[in-house]
């Protein structure tokens, strides 16, 4: 244990220390610059528009036409149709718009309001399938929360009566976090209901089917 | 001394890799809740620390990404594999946030139909969340109740980045997955999506097709891959320094290179 083993075992030791800290800190500044992203505006996005309007063009039909199964149902064949009107909306340039088409809310039955608060509403995304909700209302319960119950129970009492509808909206008011997760279901003489939230998820789900 | 000089040395040369790697798992974690926030208006983190039943997300997943045609598979999942085990494979790599299995791709098909079909030549189910065989199927397996997601299911994204991965793909005798009607096909419309693609992310996802088996119908899935953006539409001028949080080696924007 001389003076010049310590010296240089010290040496050594301030080094690696040295360099643990400047790792560290480099990725705490990577960090902070991430943390600045909320400035971040994705140059890419303007490319993939074009891109994937080019790529989509031209499609023909999905081509499930020729499964062997084709005695189970034709959910691909159906597809064509939309398939090539979503293409052709491809090069509208938005590519996280959603590709289904569902129709008007109206056409459910309920007393959809004209304005709302929902974060989304839509009737049925294929009338004629009855696995098909016929209303979907999505309530943001982190926006208005109180402002879209009080429309939702406006929406279905008419429908489904006063107790159930109180039942309904009294369960959405349990999503208090996002770690709550909902998932219930009701039946009318009419109606089958379902309430549900993901875990994570800021939304809740309302789905109505004719039975 | 000189043992002791040894021994702090080792340990420090044992540490530094650990300090360094563990910032790189929570850099993509963070990079890839930014990307989503911005790419599909999700308020907050998609990926959270603990999922529904409290499981982390699995850290020894993530670093072994699955190879696909030279696209690198990062799962981000919560807990550990489960599941049956063929092949050297769990049939789950762990679960997603609200507590489905998360299936693992690597996992032998349990239908042998695409040794002699195309992928776009099965019967795929549309809206699969909304189908009572889907719900039975997953149910029959253990999983939980599958909700379709509003936010990042049938999003028009999805049909080209899945189809790109689809196209990476080879059946067990070696024949491309996809074929020539593969470009056609609406994928967005059969996908439940688990893990959102980002600009450097993989999105990875489930879908079911149909058969008849004994004159019953039976729901057979399928794991796909949707490719990074950055793979489907590389960029024609990278943006390499020029915006905070997108060094384009680095992975910003989506955390992986």
């Amino acid at each position: 244990m001389t003076k010049k083993q310590l010296i240089i075992s010290a040496v050594i030791a301030v080094i690696l220390i040295g360099l643990i800290v400047a790792v560290s800190v480099y990725g705490k500044s990577n960090n902070s610059n991430i943390n600045d992203s909320k400035k971040v505006t994705y140059p890419e996005r303007r490319q993939i528009a074009t891109s994937i309007g080019n790529g989509a063009e031209g499609s023909g039909s999905p081509g499930t036409g020729t499964s062997s199964d084709s005695d189970s149902n034709s959910s691909g064949s159906n597809n064509s149709g939309s398939s090539s009107k979503a293409a052709g909306s491809i090069g509208s340039g938005n590519l996280y718009q959603k590709t289904y088409k569902a129709a008007p809310p109206e056409t459910s039955g309920y007393p959809v309001p004209k304005s709302h608060h929902f974060f989304k509403i839509e009737g049925s995304l294929k009338p004629s399938d009855p696995d098909q909700a016929e209303l979907a209302i999505y309530i943001d319960f982190e926006s208005n929360f109180e402002k879209q119950l009080q429309e939702l129970e406006k929406t279905i009492q008419p429908i489904l009566g006063q107790d159930i509808t109180k039942e309904i909206v009294a369960y959405m008011r349990t999503k208090t976090s996002r770690s709550v997760g909902l998932d219930k279901w009701w039946e009318t003489d009419s109606k089958k209901i379902n309430v549900a939230s993901g875990y994570g998820s800021y939304i809740i789900e309302f789905l109505s089917w004719k039975k | 001394m000189r043992r002791c000089s040894i021994v702090l040395t080792v340990l420090m040369l044992l540490i530094f890799p650990a300090v360094a790697f563990a910032e790189s798992f929570q850099e993509a974690i963070t990079y890839a809740n930014r990307d989503i926030s911005a790419r599909y208006q999700y308020r907050g983190d998609f990926f959270v620390s603990r999922n529904v039943n409290r499981l982390s997300l699995n850290q020894n997943i993530w670093k072994n990404p699955i190879n696909l045609g030279g696209v690198s598979v990062h799962a981000l999942v919560y807990g550990n594999p489960w599941g049956d085990y063929r092949n050297g494979q769990y049939r789950y790599l762990g679960y997603t946030r609200g507590g489905l299995g998360f299936t693992n791709i690597n996992f032998p098909c349990d239908s042998k139909d695409l040794l002699s079909k195309y992928i776009e030549d099965l019967d795929w189910i549309e809206y699969p969340w909304k189908s009572a065989l889907v719900r039975q199927a997953i149910s029959n397996m253990g999983e939980g109740e599958l909700h379709r997601d509003p936010m990042f299911d049938c999003l028009l994204a999805t049909r080209d980045l899945a189809y790109k991965g689809l196209q990476l793909e080879k059946n067990e005798n070696g024949r491309a997955l996809a074929g020539p009607r593969a470009g056609s096909v609406p994928w967005e419309k059969y996908i439940h999506v688990y893990q959102p693609p980002t600009q450097y992310l993989c999105g990875i996802g489930r879908m079911w097709n149909k058969k008849i088996i004994g004159g019953k119908p039976v729901a057979y899935y399928k794991t796909v891959v949707m490719v990074p953006y950055n793979v489907a539409y590389p960029p024609s001028t990278p943006p390499k320094g020029e915006v905070p949080g997108f060094k384009g080696e680095l992975g910003g924007g989506g955390g992986f290179r």
